[in-house]
Order: C-alpha cells, then structure tokens, then sequence
C-alpha cells in the first residue's frame, strides 16, 4: 500500500481522483524552504561582506538575523509538511480488521491491542468509518479584486461508528456492520467513497494520534 | 440536429442489456451518429466520466428527420450500481452523439444499475 494511498487497501488501484489529488504539489513547505533559502543567501552575503560594509557589527547581527529567520523557516517547513502528508500514527495501536474485503451488510471484526498503555493520554476509541473524497471548486480573490478557482478534494465522514475501551483491558475484539444502504468503497473522479478500521486516541484541543487499516466494502 | 433518447425506464442488472432507440427530430449536418454507455460522477461543483462503453455507429454522414436508430448496449458485469448521497453521486447514462463541425449534438438518459446479486 502506497503512503500516497493509504486509504485503500492491497490489490485496489487509485482511482482518477485519488491520482489527481496525490499530483498535488505541496506549494505551502515549497514557498516557505525557498523563502528559507533567500534569508540564507542573505545571510552569507551579510557574513562575507562583513569586512567592507560601512558597519562591521550590523553585517554580523544582520546575518545572524537572517540566519535565524531561515532556520524558523525550514523548520515551519518541516512542520507544515508532517502536518500535511504525515497525520500523526499512533504506532502503539496495533489494530487488525477481518475481512478487509466484505459487502455492505457484513460485519467486519475489528482487534485492538495496546502495545503501550503509557501512551494513551485521552479517550482510547476504536471504529468504522467511511470518508467522502468529494471534489469542491474553491473561489479566492487576490488584493485587487481578480477571482481565482481551483479543484480541492475536500474529505467527509459520512458514516462513522466510534466506540469507547478500556486501555487496560489487554486486546479486545469488537464487531462492527456495515449499513447496508450505505456508500460502498468507490474510486471515481469527483467523488470516492473510502473505509478504514481505526483505532484514535481522541484528546481535547489537540490532535488524535491513530492507526488506520483501509477495509474495501462492495456493493 | 436534435436527438432525442428512448429507453425503458426500469432498473437494470450487471450484465442486462440496455434497449432504446435515437430519434432524429431534426435532420442536418453530421459526420456520425453512436451511441454510448457512460459510467459517471458527480459532486456539486463537477461532473466527470470514468468509464466509456463505445455502442455500435448508428449512422455515418448527413442524417435527416424523421428518423429512428435501434441500438442495444451491455451493462457490465462488473458496473458499480448507481448510489448518491448528500456529497456526490455515482450514475449511468446512455449518451447519443452526433459528431459535427463545431460543437457536437447529445441527447442523454440516466439509468439506474442496481447492485449485483449476491
């Protein structure tokens, strides 16, 4: 399973959508590493001018400056890419589903078993979730007016089946159904419908640590 | 040119085969008339294709009215059914085209496929 896929289980190919949204380029960490690159130029030049500037002092505290500002840089960077492409995966979690192919109406069996109880600092849920990747045309207007459209694939729960356990109560086995009259797994290319076992630690104002596995839900 | 679609309108199966007929109400310049089966999705700001099933050429060049083309298009075995929530929809479609000069002629009818037997 590719990470660029990590919603879909072994053996499904990405659909249109999902190749598309996956092409996206990542312009935000992009912007800012360049941005970190010209206070670094900066800086050099400052520091290997330091000797003929008018003053020497101001050269090197300039530099230092701009030195600073592309190490805050890089490391917004960094943040702002983990954020985006690295959701935070609890790797204490060890969750398993059986079936990960099944039919709407089927129950999936969903194991949970906490390898660092230590870890668990909130509520320890385990569910079955179903996600809508449904495209959306977002409008934005630069400062002189000039409207801008792009395609954003923006994601939705439409189904979700969230249940509380006990973090000291060693691996534990829950069953879960499939409505059957609910979206089945789909990779088309305005919409898809994905479903994935999880198992979150949900905390307040913060987020949720998880570990995923993509289930596929036939009709 | 325009076209107009007739198609039984009742659910079908993977597999079942889709009856109709294109009707010329008027007649003009074309270069071929087909007809196709269309698996497609939609969200509220777009609309796309993600399957093709080329039906037989019903005609080649000029077409005049009145007219009719019998045409028959198999369902495939492994067609998703047609489903729609609040955020986006899954749908068939028959589409007839006549290919022109310029912008094409279509007349199109939505199908519903229902979910294969278990």
């Amino acid at each position: 399973m590719s990470a660029r896929f990590d919603h879909l289980p072994p053996g499904h190919p990405p659909g249109r959508q999902s190749r598309r949204a996956a092409r996206t380029r990542p312009w935000g960490p992009i912007l800012l590493f360049l941005f970190a690159l010209g206070a670094l130029g900066g800086s050099i030049a400052l520091w290997v001018g330091r000797n003929t500037a008018k003053s020497k002092s101001g050269s090197e505290v300039g530099a230092a400056v701009f030195l600073g500002v592309a190490i805050l840089l890089v490391l917004v960077a960094i943040w702002l890419w983990r954020r985006l492409f690295h959701a935070r995966v609890a790797r204490y979690l060890d969750v398993t589903a059986d079936p990960i192919e099944l039919r709407r109406g089927d129950a999936v069996h969903a194991t949970l078993r906490v390898t660092d109880p230590s870890r668990i600092d909130g509520k320890l849920q385990i569910g079955l979730i179903c996600t809508a990747l449904h495209d959306v045309k977002v409008e934005s207007y630069d400062a002189q007016g000039h409207r801008s459209e792009r395609r954003s694939t923006e994601r939705t729960e439409v189904v979700t089946d969230w249940r509380d356990v006990d973090p000291s109560a060693g691996e534990q086995r829950l069953d879960f159904a499939v409505p059957p009259d609910s979206a089945f797994s789909y990779e088309g290319d305005t919409v898809s419908w994905a479903w994935r076992v999880s198992a979150r630690v949900a905390r307040e104002h913060r987020s949720d640590p998880h570990r995923d596995v993509p289930i596929w839900v036939s009709p | 040119m325009k076209l107009e679609l007739v198609v039984d309108d009742r659910p079908y199966a993977p597999g079942d085969w889709v009856r109709g007929r294109v009707e010329v109400r008027e007649g003009g310049h074309s270069r071929r008339l087909s007809v196709s089966l269309l698996q497609r999705d939609r969200t509220a700001d777009y609309t796309g294709v993600v399957r093709t099933i080329e039906g037989p050429e019903l005609a080649r060049g000029d077409v005049a009215a009145p007219a009719s083309f019998e045409f028959s298009l198999q369902v495939p075995a492994d067609a998703p059914p047609s489903y729609a929530d609040s955020l986006g929809a899954l749908y068939w479609e028959i589409d007839a085209k006549s290919d022109e000069r310029g912008l094409d002629t279509h007349a199109r009818h939505a199908i519903v496929v229902l979910p294969a037997s278990r």
